[in-house]
């Protein structure tokens, strides 16, 4: 692996808030610290800019929640190993998710299980 | 209001001793090492862990007049009225587009270095074979500005002006159209470029921002589309809420 150096630049700043890191939004709405795994169906695949959605048919003892998952862009995603044809319509899959502060079926996405034992990795 | 020197560092690849060919030949696809996801892959993690919200190193900020810090301040009473995570679409523009996490490739014709972003299909030209910016009635306000370049040694100095005032400053701060950029862009090695960008504002500005930004050659990448258009379900709608961010109908 190569090494890492770090350039200093000399700077005029004040005390603010750090930016995101993120191109569109922050992950502020997501909770880090209540991760949760979901286990249910693909209902959708959206490969799609500024975020992908997986939305995920969770069973419950009230009736199936459709969950909406999002997660990074497609082109972020490409060069973690994922494909437009990663998910499929109808597959069992396993997420690990960062849940909506909001309570409401939703998320960020962090890992995806599918059955046949690969590991989906938004951050690969 | 503090005003406080401190110390703002960029991670890159330790400089190999490797030479490009050629030092005045930008061209190829290349990738800011200090986005997020490149940040992570770096350290070898595949996630962000509770209290790990800013990865990277922190973004250069700094004051403003006071007019602009007024214009600051209603900007963020403005975003407080979304809900977290409700996002509109819009054009990065200079300085941001240098810092988005997406690659740009770098073209050379003649009299012109041509930079494509990924992020929102953006172009920068910059042009070689005129020393003068165009004149007052043709610079019209841009995302980009206009660009004009000359070579010192290997180094590539770009000065920029025309901007809008539409897109923001490192840390989110407002902008004139006063603006002007200063870009001194040189190989540190045989794949690793240095941007160092000096921003000056009379207008907003009480110092000048300095950020050095450190792209590294992606031979292997495509540049991809990317619009925000596409689907973008953060977008606020008329409360503020992220209007597609769930499924309502959560129970069948």
């Amino acid at each position: 692996m190569k090494k890492f150096w770090h350039v200093f630049g000399a700077l005029a700043v004040m005390a603010a808030p750090l930016p995101s890191a993120s191109a569109h939004h922050s992950f502020a709405m997501f909770d880090k610290s209540a991760e949760k795994w979901l286990e249910g169906t693909v209902t959708a695949f959206q490969w799609t800019n500024p975020h992908t959605f997986i939305q995920v048919s969770v069973p419950s003892s009230k009736g199936a929640v459709e969950w909406s998952l999002e997660g990074g862009s497609p082109n972020i995603l490409s060069r973690n190993g994922w494909k437009r044809t990663s998910l499929k319509v109808g597959e069992k899959v396993k997420v690990l998710i960062y849940p909506l502060r909001s309570g409401q079926p939703g998320g960020s996405f962090v890992e995806v299980h599918k059955a046949d034992g690969t590991v989906l990795y938004y951050h690969a | 209001m503090l005003a406080a020197t401190t110390v703002h560092a960029e991670v890159g690849p330790e400089p190999d001793g490797t030479q490009p060919a050629d030092p005045r030949d930008l061209s190829g696809i290349w990738m800011n090492d200090n986005t997020l996801d490149e940040t992570l892959k770096r350290l070898g993690k595949k996630r962000l862990d509770p209290g790990e919200e800013e990865v990277g190193p922190p973004r250069p900020t700094a004051r403003l007049t006071p007019e602009y810090e007024q214009i600051r301040a209603e900007r963020a009473r403005e975003r407080a009225k979304y809900a977290e995570g409700a996002e509109k679409c819009e054009w990065p523009g200079m300085p941001r587009i240098m810092t988005y996490p997406y690659p740009l490739e770098i073209l050379h014709t003649p009299g012109r270095i041509t930079m494509i972003f990924e992020a929102e299909s953006q172009v920068r030209r910059i042009f070689l074979d005129r020393s003068e910016h165009l004149p007052f009635d043709d610079l019209d306000p841009s995302y980009n500005g206009d660009s004009i370049g000359h070579w010192e040694g290997n180094t590539l100095v770009v000065d920029t002006i025309g901007f809008n005032d539409q897109t923001e400053l490192p840390g989110g701060l407002p902008h004139s159209d006063q603006m002007r950029i200063v870009e001194r862009i040189a190989y540190i090695d045989g794949d690793t470029i240095k941007v160092d960008m000096t921003i000056t504002d009379p207008v907003a500005l009480l110092d000048p921002i300095e950020q050095t930004i450190i792209y590294s050659k992606r031979p292997d990448w495509r540049i991809r589309e990317y619009s925000c258009m596409e689907n973008n379900r953060d977008a606020p709608d008329a409360s503020g809420e992220r209007a597609g961010g769930v499924v309502q109908q959560s129970i069948e």
